[in-house]
């Protein structure tokens, strides 16, 4: 059965009765449970029947507050006399931001993190920011790692053996006076859930039943998303991927994890135990072949099986993946690579889209000036906290929509897009050179932007010469 | 011939610096101004000092011309330089570190950070505290379980020849033996330290005749040697 940790909030579903009166403040006294497996709907919380314009909602398994007590620098102004123990314990390194703190810290490796740790209060809560474990786990276990609960602990499990990392109290020391907003927004942003109002708004276009004609002519020619109901009704793989099968089919075989390998099973065990901004997500472009069953339980929509891709044969570079991942997994703003469209179903779970047409730049995205690059700095809910309200007032707004199960987005070129798992998922996305593109490279007017980047990293391959060598030749 | 062009750049406490374009332009920061055509007049940058600025400058200029395609100047020389370079004091480190994050350096970051880094490793807390001027803030309870917590941080492996027997010890005990102070003071980087001429009984006796040698010194009684540890002390006996 799939974990039901999920960020949807039950208020979605409920009229919200407005309680002014009730604290949202992160301090106050709500029971959160610590264990990592509840399910989705949350009792006793009575906050959640409220509208909440104002503060935020933790998710069902987060700490009340900081692991540590690392408190917001406003909170510093409020508290009279207090003394910032960054300060004092940083020494002559207090000067330096809370980022160039990090960025010292990450050159360093982990004995001499820990050795940090007894130093100060200060230097003891920077040198167990999860992110500085995660990156040492990932550059220096990539054959494969045992998660086990946090970062740090999963990396002083495999580095240090004979120590016994369940003897250390789960939640360490709690210091006092410590202010920075940047290791706050951290822990914020590893523990939020969604707003309602994020989830509000769904305009995109949704049909069912359409004939392929139809959608080439109003969908693929315009270049206009839609949302596809009912063309995967016939799937294999909608009856039967669930965790269970999955893990009795394929739980040792490893699969593409962002930048490391990972056995599926051990890739469950990790995304059941994880609270962090940016969790790992399982994304592998080679699924069909490394378990030929999982490919042979799906099959491509009917509206989408032009595709001029095929022509490159074995040259084509990686177009279709399986994704998994938790609640709060999902990329942020990129168009895909290589000018091609694509279509994402939703075999469990459920995913929140936000699209943007190719000339409208997302709020706190920039693009290089070729195309080439995109900085998106901030995760996936940060942008939702701090630039998705910028939309509202926007004259182009960006079409959103939550998809479900059995259902198929269709993401046309050049269209930036953002995803976030609201609930644990299991997906399938293809990319394709659709008919109009294909018109496009064919009569030389296509310009070739978008190469590269983008959560999908297909090979470089200059697919307009591919295409065309193919074609003409 | 026509003159190289120029940008000028006045610090926080008022002083003016005249800067070749290229040179200036490995500031990230600056060449947004350049690119954006807001560099006709002097270009304010209240968050550097003089002093500092010009150093960035000289790090910029040796970096600059380093990779023309005419200069001469190896990767060695330029480390060399570097090195140098940076051997600074402490305060004036972490000023650089602002300015050249500030002024996206990204070379003069990446060193600067690099060689704060490289203070920190293989210190002692003790140390630590004493170089960068840190309270330690713990009470004595505190302190304990932070110690626990990061024990393993503490510990030292032996790994001797051919059976991988590994042996973890206290890095205070490990360094009774000279051979092991040595390769730990010269910052041996390896978590594990193969003793390839001990086998596995003769290490456990020596670790344990260090520990009774530790022991007794911290209680001020007579330390006793064993012949064990003159093996490893003297590798042509063993």
């Amino acid at each position: 059965m799939l974990s039901c940790k999920s960020l949807l909030s039950q208020t979605i579903n409920k009229k919200r009765k407005k309680n002014k009166s009730k604290n949202k403040n992160k301090n106050s006294s709500t029971r959160f449970s610590k264990k990592h497996n509840l399910v989705s709907k949350k009792q006793n919380y009575e906050e959640e029947e409220e509208d909440c314009e104002e503060g935020f909602n933790f998710k069902t398994s987060a700490a009340p507050s900081h692991t540590h007590g690392v408190q917001p620098l406003g909170n510093l102004y409020i508290n009279p006399g207090s003394i910032n123990s960054r300060n004092t314990g940083l020494g002559n390194l207090q000067t330096l931001t809370d980022e160039l703190v990090l960025d010292i810290l990450g050159l360093l490796g982990g004995t001499h993190l820990g050795v940090l740790a007894t130093v100060s209060k200060s230097f003891y809560v920077f040198t167990n920011h999860e992110p500085l474990w995660r990156n040492l786990v990932l550059e220096n276990m990539n054959a494969g790692f045992l998660y086990n609960g946090s970062w740090k602990s999963t990396y002083v499990a495999a580095c240090y053996p004979s120590f016994d990392v369940s003897s250390v109290d789960v939640s360490g020391l709690r210091v006092r006076d410590f202010y920075s907003d940047y290791l706050f927004q951290s822990w914020l942003c590893a523990n939020l859930e969604m707003k309602p109002e994020w989830l509000q708004r769904d305009n995109i276009i949704r049909r069912k039943g359409i004939s392929v004609e139809d959608f080439v002519l109003n969908f693929e020619e315009p270049n206009k998303p839609v949302l596809l109901e009912g063309c995967l009704d016939n799937w294999v793989a909608l009856q039967n991927w669930d965790r269970d099968y999955l893990l009795q089919l394929c739980g040792d075989v490893q699969f593409a994890v962002g930048p490391v390998d990972m056995k599926l099973q051990e890739y469950f065990r990790y995304a059941d135990q994880v609270m962090e901004e940016r969790p790992l997500y399982l994304f592998d472009p080679k699924f069909a072949e490394k378990v030929p069953k999982l490919g042979s339980e799906y099959e491509v929509p009917v509206y989408f099986r032009e595709d001029l891709f095929g022509v490159l044969g074995n040259e084509r570079p990686d177009y279709r993946w399986i994704i998994m991942g938790p609640a709060g997994s999902g990329s942020s703003f990129h168009i895909d690579p290589n000018s091609t469209s694509a279509w994402n179903a939703v075999i469990r779970g459920s995913k929140k889209w936000i699209l943007f047409p190719p000339d409208v730049v997302p709020p706190g995205v920039h693009p290089s000036p070729d195309g080439a690059e995109v900085a998106c700095p901030v995760s996936i809910i940060e942008w939702f906290m701090n630039f998705y309200g910028a939309t509202k007032n926007w004259e182009k707004k960006p079409i959103e929509c939550i998809c479900k199960a059995g259902e198929v987005i269709f993401v046309p070129n050049g269209w930036w897009h953002l995803v976030i798992n609201l609930e644990e998922s299991i997906a399938i996305t293809q990319n394709f050179v659709s008919r109009d593109f294909f018109w496009t490279i064919a009569s030389g007017i296509g310009s070739m932007q978008n190469l590269d980047h983008g959560v999908n990293n297909s090979k470089g391959t200059t697919l307009k010469m591919n295409v065309v060598d193919n074609i003409f030749c | 011939m026509s003159s190289v062009k120029k940008v000028t750049l006045k610090s926080s406490d008022g002083e003016i610096f005249e800067v070749e374009e290229t040179v200036a332009m490995e500031s990230q920061t600056i060449k947004g101004l350049i690119e954006d055509d807001c560099a006709d007049n002097a270009i304010p940058l209240p968050n550097v000092t003089g002093h500092i600025l010009s150093l960035v400058i000289q790090y910029c200029k040796e970096h600059t011309s380093s990779s023309d395609s005419n200069s001469s100047k190896s990767n060695e020389k330029l480390k060399a330089w570097d090195t140098q370079f940076i051997n600074v004091d402490l305060n004036v480190l972490f000023d650089l570190i602002m300015a050249a994050n500030y002024l996206n350096v990204k070379g003069l970051l990446d060193l600067t950070c690099q060689t704060v880094a490289d203070m920190i490793k293989e210190k002692t807390p003790e140390q630590i505290r004493a170089m960068f001027n840190i309270v330690n803030d713990f009470t004595p309870e505190e302190e304990e379980e932070v110690r626990r917590e990061n024990a393993w941080a503490f510990e030292i492996s032996l790994k001797n020849n051919n059976v991988v027997d590994t042996f973890e010890v206290e890095e205070s005990m490990a360094k009774e033996l000279q051979t092991i102070k040595n390769m730990i003071e010269d910052n041996y980087t390896d978590s594990v330290i193969p003793l390839h001429n001990v086998t596995s009984d003769i290490l456990e006796l020596v670790i344990e005749d260090c520990k009774k040698h530790v022991e007794a010194a911290e209680s001020e009684s007579e330390p006793s040697y064993s012949l064990a540890s003159k093996l490893i002390d003297d590798p042509l006996k063993a």
